[in-house]
């Protein structure tokens, strides 16, 4: 019988640890288990059959350490360790050979260096070759980080059809290390199919009880438990566990009492154990996992349930009406998506919404940049939102966690799309009412559509609870039956147990003072039972709606949150107002006020011309505290923070300059070299030469001599504008200036920087040298005028 | 030979951060510039709510093949500063301890929020570690006498002793350490140590 089948009869038992065990028979410290498969084959076999023969159902390859990195012949390491397992279970009936997969001992970007695809790769080699080797099942297990796991789950599910089992490694505070709560990592491996999923090593079984209690909770497929025979300590150069093989039957017992479906062991065990487990647990009933309905999405960290409260979307991150995240995304000027993400986080958005579809950019590649990017941000989970199947596909497989996947609509070409999607990689379908005959104009016919989308999404395995059904809000000035043909639809679909979500702001579209329709709206929508609102986080009217309303209906239970809410909107009493005289822009730069510098800006713009407030203000402010720096009045801290009130300022001059004005013909590429994040003089040269109408590629920092290259070819820009502080990145300076020349001797380099001087420009033949910031203008206008 | 073994969890709210590192760590700070302090206080805050720090160690023999090479247990190592650093002592600990990777993260996220901040954070987290290692150094010898504490990477002991310490530690399993191909660790706030213990009969 084949081993998932089996699970549907009773519960099976694994084997115990091997490492811990085969050290016991000589294997010295630091020498790898995986190393007798080759040296001591025969008594790897025998412990297999000590295992078997103690009531073991399922018996672990050794090749928890064996990986393509580790090993140059991880093919005949894997073969031969699985051979052995199947030389043991020989003619037995019932009992499985699982392929044994540990973590890659190697952390995954951004907090490592491991690519996930790179980690994808490796678990696929070893996956493909013991698939070929004959494996039952395949075992992912002791993993620590989510993304790993996600990694292994998907290498495993691409290059073979066998059963995965998954368990993870646990520490005290009941996650993984890098974070993960057990209600995330089960949506996860559940929503990628997984086919039993669980928990090994950390400790002992006495510690596993509450996890193992939100497993059987929540899982909807057999829970596994494999723990240690306690907590280790030394006695006379040996490791030695706290738990007897006695004691370690009767605690695991209580785990299989509380629902374990599988049971076994992990560091410590040997076949005693696991024999007295058998004894033990073979009486205790045994119930088969009922369908669970958790509608769970997550990054990597926290789980989130939809239908537990209404939860806000923040919509701030799509270009549809936003001029600067156009600008931005164009220009690939990542800093500001990020920047509204994190605001949005700030402000109380629940979700972030993704969507950089843009006809003019690489949306797929954009669109994977970005997630990577927010991932690193902020931990609230992402909704990928985009109608380009590609995009939508790259988009929930970097993504660490269960996203959310905006949308799928009725038309058969969607589905067929986009469902596929969320069947491999998990994670909740927003659900369009909308067909091939556009939106239906009765709330009857648009939950036909969520009906017909369910029932398809059901084919997928997708089950309803993975979908939130959105029944579309159009513009009530364009039909005034509009927002009411909505509300009836969400009441209805509510009715009939689908979880629903709505674009709040549609519905004011084309009106003025639009917060005050969005509001209204917002609060019947929330009263007809909303699970989603996809919203502008920022609009105080929206936030206090959705306050006061979770407040009246028992979400907030002590106010806690309405009361922080309401302290914190409250506007402050400002000590230090950019009004007050005492506060001029170069003082708010002196003392690095970012958000008052940028204020103060905006007012003054509308007296003054931009060129001047740098000239007089801006300039002089960052001169102050250069000085106050070297004399050692100031610290770096300071420093740092008045460049950055100083940028803040630029931003908003550079947002105010007519941007018809700028003459394409002019083209001039700038950048901070390598190894340099000093990029203050450069963003002054850049606001310069904007003024003056020029067209500038900015490429920001730290950028790598070829990206300026690529940038030249590009645009066909023969004028390159380069800036370092640091006496160290001089040579990436001069690096970059070579690797133009060579290219094309015609390109034309001025470069400039605290540390650079007339001679020193000659000496890494730079064609030449701005001392100050008009500098490189006046050089640009001659370069032009030739 | 392993003699004993430790591990475990270190509360936060057990170990203060140390002000003289951390003014060390920010390039000599003085103090009394209100813009700095604030920003210090802000990202202790962050730094208290993303540690988690976490260590392992072992007490094992030492021997001492030649005059610049260090028998712990896992290899020879060749090095003429741990020798000095450590003969005669029979027994030292190796150990290794982590502020976890919710630091790294808070690290990253700060890195594209504020530079200031991160330059700042960047300090005190790494002030923090040696603090973190103080304490385990306290843990470790309770009343006994050790000599000062010995890093790889440090003197003429390869960055590479890296690899083979923390996997005889099981430095991964038990904090969660991990090594990249250029023997860097992740989470980066970390540190590995040897220290001797001095012999009893001297």
């Amino acid at each position: 019988m084949k081993i998932l089948e089996k699970l549907k009869t009773g519960r099976l038992f694994f084997d115990g640890g091997t490492g811990t065990v085969l050290q016991s028979l000589g294997l010295a410290p630091g020498e790898a288990p995986e190393s007798w498969t080759l040296t001591r084959p025969d008594v790897i076999k025998s412990l297999h059959e000590r295992y078997l023969d103690a009531g073991a159902d399922i018996i672990k390859t050794n090749t928890f350490g064996v990986n393509c990195v580790k090993y140059d012949a991880y093919e005949e390491y894997i073969t031969r360790a699985v051979a052995l397992a199947k030389e043991a279970t020989g003619e037995r009936r019932d009992k499985y050979v699982a392929y044994d997969i540990g973590p890659t001992g190697r952390l995954l970007e951004p907090l490592g260096d491991l690519a996930f695809e790179d980690a994808v790769g490796i678990f696929a080699k070893g996956v493909k070759c013991a698939a070929k080797a004959g494996v039952d099942l395949i075992l992912i297990e002791t993993m620590n980080d989510l993304y790993e796991t996600k990694a292994a789950l998907l290498a495993a599910k691409e290059c073979s059809d066998l059963p995965v089992f998954v368990t993870n490694a646990y520490d005290e505070s009941s996650r993984l290390m890098t974070g993960a709560y057990p209600e995330s990592v089960i949506a996860l491996l559940e929503g990628m199919g997984a086919d039993a999923i669980g928990l090994n090593c950390s400790f002992g079984p006495d510690r596993m009880a509450e996890i193992v209690k939100t497993y059987v909770a929540r899982a909807s497929v057999p829970v596994i438990v494999n723990p240690n025979a306690g907590l280790p300590s030394v006695k006379d150069g040996r490791t030695v566990y706290d738990l007897s093989a006695e004691d370690f039957a009767e605690r695991t017992a209580e785990l299989a009492r509380a629902g374990a479906h599988i049971v076994g062991g992990c560091c410590g065990t040997d076949p005693e154990y696991i024999r007295k487990t058998v004894e033990k647990v073979k009486e205790i009933p045994y119930v088969y996992p009922e369908k669970k309905n958790h509608s769970v999405i997550c990054a990597y960290t926290k789980a989130l349930e939809i239908g537990e409260r209404p939860l806000l979307i923040g919509e701030r991150i799509n270009p549809t009406g936003k001029k600067r995240l156009k600008e931005a995304l164009r220009e690939n000027d990542l800093s500001y998506v990020i920047g509204e993400g994190v605001k949005q986080a700030e402000a109380g958005a629940h979700i972030l919404d993704v969507n950089v579809g843009l006809p003019e950019i690489d949306e797929t590649s954009m669109m994977v940049k970005v997630v990577r990017e927010l991932q690193e941000v902020t931990d609230l989970p992402l909704q990928i939102d985009t109608a380009n199947r590609t995009a939508m596909e790259r988009a929930c497989r970097v993504y660490n966690g269960v996203p959310l996947i905006n949308s799928v609509n009725g038309k058969e070409e969607s589905m067929e799309a986009v469902l596929p999607v969320a069947a491999k990689y998990g994670g909740v379908v927003i659900a369009l009412t909308l067909d091939g005959d556009g939106i239906p104009d009765t709330a009857q016919k648009r939950v036909r559509i969520a009906e017909r989308i369910a029932a398809r999404a059901e084919k997928y395995g997708i089950g309803k609870y993975r979908l939130v059904v959105d029944p579309l809000c159009l513009t009530v000035s364009s039909d005034r039956n509009a927002p009411r043909v909505t509300l009836e639809a969400v009441k209805e679909l509510k009715s009939r147990g689908f979880f629903v979500s709505l674009g709040v702001s549609n519905v004011s579209f084309g009106l003025p003072s639009r917060d005050m329709i969005n509001m209204t709206f917002f609060a019947e929508a929330l009263e007809n039972g909303l699970d989603l609102a996809i919203m502008n986080p920022f609009s105080k009217e929206m936030t206090d709606v959705y306050h006061a309303f979770t407040a009246l209906n028992g979400y907030d239970t002590g106010f806690e949150e309405y009361i922080a809410y309401a302290e914190k909107s409250v506007p402050e009493k400002k000590s230090e107002t950019p009004g007050d005289a005492a506060f001029t822009l170069d003082r708010l730069i002196v003392r690095g006020m970012k958000k008052e510098a940028a204020e103060l800006t905006a007012k003054l713009l509308e007296t003054t011309d931009g060129l001047e407030i740098v000239n007089t203000l801006i300039i002089p402010a960052l001169g102050e505290v250069g000085e106050a720096y070297e004399s050692k009045r100031a610290y770096l801290p300071q420093l740092i923070m008045s460049a950055e009130a100083a940028s803040a300022s630029f931003d908003v001059i550079r947002a105010s300059l007519p941007s018809g004005k700028t003459d394409e013909s002019r083209k001039f590429i700038i950048a901070t070299v390598r190894g340099d994040v000093h990029d203050i003089g450069k963003n002054i040269v850049r606001v310069l030469l904007e003024s003056y109408s020029f067209k500038v590629y900015d490429l920001g920092k730290d950028v790598p001599p070829e990206k300026v290259l690529d940038c030249v070819k590009e645009t066909g820009c023969r004028l390159v504008g380069l800036s370092a502080l640091m006496t160290t990145t001089v040579p990436a300076m001069k690096e970059t200036i070579e690797l133009l020349h060579s290219y094309d001797p015609e390109i034309k380099v001025i470069v400039g920087g605290a540390v650079l001087n007339e001679e020193y420009a000659r000496m890494i033949n730079a064609d030449a040298y701005g001392k100050e910031a008009t500098d490189t203008v006046r050089y640009a206008e001659e370069y032009y005028e030739r | 030979m392993i003699l004993k073994t430790f591990a475990g969890g270190i509360d936060p709210a057990s170990v203060g951060l140390s002000q003289n590192e951390t003014r060390f760590r920010l390039g000599g700070y003085a103090g009394h510039d209100d813009i700095t302090d604030g920003l210090i206080k802000k990202c202790e805050k962050t730094l208290f709510s993303a540690a988690a720090p976490r260590w392992c160690a072992v007490l094992t023999e030492v021997s001492y093949p030649s005059e610049d090479k260090v028998e712990l247990g896992f290899g020879e190592i060749h090095s003429r500063d741990l020798y000095k650093n450590l003969y005669p002592c029979r027994l030292a600990y190796v150990f290794a301890l982590t502020l976890g990777s919710g630091v790294d993260r808070a690290l990253r996220r700060l890195s594209k929020t504020s530079e200031a901040e991160f330059y700042v954070f960047d300090a005190l987290s790494s002030a923090y570690a040696e603090d973190i290692c103080d304490e385990c150094e306290r843990l470790l010898k309770g009343e006994g006498k050790t000599r000062p504490r010995y890093s790889p990477g440090y003197g003429d002991v390869a960055l590479e002793t890296q690899r083979p310490l923390l996997s005889y530690i099981n430095a991964q399993r038990l904090t969660g350490i991990t090594l990249s191909d250029a023997c860097l660790m992740s989470p980066s706030k970390s540190i590995t140590a040897i220290m001797g213990v001095n012999n009893e009969d001297t």
